[in-house]
């Protein structure tokens, strides 16, 4: 067989295997031989709108057809990498439904483009979650605003060290704040290590007698697993669980601090 | 999931009775019911064995109520395994092992009500998902697909003693 053979018998075989169905004068069903992983094949609607500009249409398949693992492409933490291949491919989402103009008539790039979107936008629920960490700093000024609220700024030392206790500066405080009878000696916690770090310095300052109270703040105490939060959350003298509590949080500030 | 579940251990979770929460069942009707609007919902099941399976019910705005899906999974160690979906209309399903072994059904056509089933021969060769479907009259609707999926696997509501009626309780 030449090679100009194989070619047409490609060409027919990929033409044969698309089929079309005309709805109406307005909507083309589009079936493909794209296939997701279950088997089920890639199928869309080309449709006419009312300005006579013609689009192609999933009508929300695709972000169901991801879901039947229970997993939601516009869920939080997976909702930016869905919107990096949206905006990749030129498509738009509309109440789960995805969209692209054919521009220029150029129907046949638009379906290509669109199949593949579709595909490549089913694969993004077999990958774990995004995870979302606020970073350490990041969460500090969130904090020392929150604080800032009710108290002196001037009042306020961040990133302290106890110059007698800790002359190496090895076991920092994240803010120390001037309080009413002693010392409040504030822990800002974002992740696992920075939640151990804090216990340890915590603790390093306790048992050398520092007098001083001590506030965990964290950013989602959940998100930390139990073992690492524990030592802190047993130790600190209060804790507040996550800054769903900001107004717990200004309350106390405002009555402890100076 | 370590292994993939023989075709005699998906049958005895698929034929054990699992009993739904009384108020949950009513919940999951409502969204199959209400099939024009984008909607989902999930109730955790409760059998003897203590295995955890999951009703899960989801449809989509559009196709004039035909575009649905409803799910019975057996969830372990947080991980979902599909064991059953009623579909409603949507493209060509491919029945891969049958169109190359070229027996069975290797097709169906687009727009009509299937089941997907989990399989031993489909999760040793194409990992755990649900390759095999086949086409089905027993339901038209996301309605029926629920009412369909309670009656064939045993599921009934806690509070109505449906258990006990259990063939294999007998």
């Amino acid at each position: 067989m030449v090679t100009a053979d194989i070619i047409a018998m490609m060409r027919s075989k990929v033409a044969d295997e698309l089929s079309f169905d005309q709805e109406n004068r307005n909507r083309i069903a589009v079936h493909t031989p794209f296939m997701y992983q279950d088997g089920d094949h890639c199928s869309f609607l080309a449709v006419r709108s009312a300005t006579g500009n013609w689009h192609l249409t999933d009508e929300g398949e695709v972000i169901s057809h991801a879901g039947y693992s229970g997993i939601d492409l516009l869920a939080e933490d997976r909702i930016s990498r869905f919107h990096e291949t949206t905006d990749f491919y030129g498509l738009r989402e509309s109440r789960r439904e995805l969209l692209l103009p054919v521009e220029n008539d150029d129907f046949g790039s638009a379906f290509f483009t669109f199949s593949q979107a579709c595909l490549d936008l089913v694969q993004l629920a077999k990958l774990p979650p995004e995870k979302k960490e606020r970073k350490t700093s990041d969460f500090r000024a969130v904090v020392r605003d929150l604080i800032g609220s009710v108290i002196s700024a001037s009042s306020i030392e961040e990133r302290w060290y106890d110059p007698n206790l800790d002359p190496d500066r090895v076991y920092p405080v994240d803010m120390r704040i001037r309080g009413k009878e002693r010392p409040l000696y504030v822990y800002g916690i974002t992740n696992e290590m920075h939640c151990l770090i804090s216990a340890v310095s915590y603790l390093h300052h306790a048992t050398r007698g520092a007098k001083f109270t001590g506030v965990a703040i964290f950013n989602d105490a959940e998100a930390i697993s139990r073992r690492s939060r524990l030592p802190l959350i047993e130790s600190a003298d209060v804790t507040f669980p996550s800054m769903s509590c900001a107004d717990e949080i200004r309350a106390f500030f405002s009555a402890q601090a100076v | 999931m370590s292994r993939t579940l023989s075709d005699s251990e998906i049958a005895a979770i698929l034929s054990e009775p699992k009993e739904i929460g009384p108020r949950q069942f009513p919940r999951l009707r409502k969204i199959a019911q209400r099939a024009t609007k984008q909607r989902q919902g999930h109730a955790d099941l409760r059998t003897q064995s203590r295995r955890q399976l999951r009703l899960r019910v989801s449809v989509i705005a559009h196709k004039n109520g035909n575009g649905f899906s409803v799910i019975l999974s057996y969830v372990r160690r947080k991980k979902e395994l599909i064991l059953v979906r009623c579909n409603g209309h949507h493209g060509k399903h491919t029945n891969l092992l049958e169109k190359r072994a070229r027996r069975g059904i290797a097709f169906i056509p687009p727009n009509t009500f299937h089941i997907h089933w989990l399989t031993e021969r489909y999760q040793a060769f194409f990992g755990k998902d649900l390759g095999y479907a086949e086409p089905t009259s027993e339901f038209h609707s996301a309605e029926s697909a629920l009412e369909y999926v309670c009656n064939r696997f045993f599921i009934g509501e806690a509070k109505s003693g449906y258990a006990k009626y259990h063939p294999l309780l007998e």
